[in-house]
């Protein structure tokens, strides 16, 4: 991906804190309801599955997909957001 | 193939370890993951070994075995304890059968570890290869024959593969050469603990991709993002070292001292000339004075 999108800017910009899980860039309404259904509310917990993965982009996308199914594109800027929200602020 | 569904966590992160993979802490929400990865690992390796199935029909004793072909079921049972019997008793039989088996692997691509045995046992070699190139083709069909159901459906290039008998022996070497790995790469583990294995015995580190800012820090990338009150600070702190009012008083205080020195300069300075000139003043007048009466005296 080569812009950015401004949700992405703003989640990257600062600590997640207590943020929902749509926050994140790539999850939308419908996405995050899906996973909030399981259990997924917050951002923090999406990292938390994120981190387990050893920061695996590709196996979290795949995660991603199967839980919550988004698309490739959706799947991306999410795990680019976490990366690079990882790199700043652990 | 194994029943990737019945392993422990600990088994499955070992198979993983083994194509290549570090996997990370295998938990209920992660193991599906890894399970298919392992997965997908696997029917990628079956894949490059049937790629390389020139190799395979230049090495393999392919004819033998289909003269056996006929004769294997009844022979099933012989063959295979004897078998079982000189893995367990010989290591190096079983790496060398792991060499001998495994034609696949071009041979500058062969783990390391067995050519330092194949050095180290020269004369025991000719009679292992022998051996295991006699057994091998019967020993692992029965074993194929033996567990022939399993969890994962095959993909569709093996189940084509499955029809065609000269390619049985790539088909099954998996469930012959796991157990040989398995004793193989304990001793390389044992040697060099931190490595990850790969397939190949090769480790190379892939090279990070250079895209954009990536690594670096947000502050870079986003000139516009609020900073922490405590960077704000510091920074002002760096602008004004000493206050104003400090700066003030020190100019002051610096104007002050040189005008004193210069009044107290000058007074010293002043003062001896002053003196000097009253006194040179005053001494010819009292001469005079002096003399004129004395003047009068002579004259009277």
């Amino acid at each position: 991906m080569s812009t950015t999108s401004q949700k992405h800017r703003d989640f990257v910009a600062e600590p997640m804190g207590d943020k929902s899980v749509t926050a994140l860039s790539g999850i939308g309404d419908v996405l995050g309801k899906k996973l909030a259904e399981q259990g997924f509310d917050k951002a923090f917990i999406v990292l938390g599955q994120f981190l387990l993965l050893r920061k695996d982009s590709e196996l979290f996308s795949e995660w991603l997909k199967d839980t919550s199914g988004a698309n490739s594109r959706q799947a991306a800027s999410c795990t680019q957001c976490l990366a690079e929200w990882c790199d700043a602020f652990l | 193939m194994v029943d990737l569904c019945s392993l422990t966590d600990n088994q499955l992160k070992h198979k993983l370890l083994r194509y290549g993979v570090k996997a990370g802490p295998i938990v209920a929400s992660t193991r599906a993951l890894y399970e298919k990865k392992l997965y997908r690992m696997m029917t990628q390796h079956l894949q490059n070994s049937v790629n390389s199935k020139d190799d395979a029909g230049k090495y393999s004793d392919s004819e033998e075995e289909k003269g056996e072909e006929e004769e294997s079921g009844s022979e099933l049972l012989g063959p295979e304890s004897v078998s079982i019997t000189d893995q367990s008793l010989n290591p190096s039989t079983v790496g060398l059968k792991y060499q001998s088996n495994e034609t696949f692997y071009p041979q500058c691509f062969a783990p390391p570890m067995r050519q330092i045995e194949n050095r180290l046992s020269p004369q025991s070699k000719s009679a292992e290869t022998e051996r295991s190139y006699s057994q091998t083709p019967l020993a692992s069909r029965a074993q194929w024959v033996s567990n022939p159901i399993k969890c994962f459906n095959r993909s569709p290039v093996n189940e084509s593969l499955y029809l065609t008998p000269e390619c049985l022996p790539l088909q099954k070497q998996p469930t012959t050469i796991e157990p040989a790995i398995e004793s193989v790469t304990d001793v390389l583990m044992e040697m060099f603990p931190d490595t990850a294995m790969t397939p190949t015995g090769i480790t190379a580190t892939k090279r990070r991709s250079i895209k954009g800012a990536a690594g670096r820090p947000v502050q870079f990338k986003y000139p516009d993002t609020p900073l922490s009150p405590a960077t704000l600070e510091r920074q002002e702190i760096q602008q004004r070292l000493v206050p104003l009012w400090v700066q003030i008083v020190v100019f002051f205080l610096v104007v002050a001292l040189l005008y004193v020195m210069y009044i107290s300069m000058e007074e010293p300075l002043e003062n001896p000339f002053s003196t000097l000139l009253s006194s040179l003043s005053q001494e010819p007048s009292s001469d005079d004075l002096a003399l004129v009466p004395n003047s009068q005296d002579t004259h009277t």
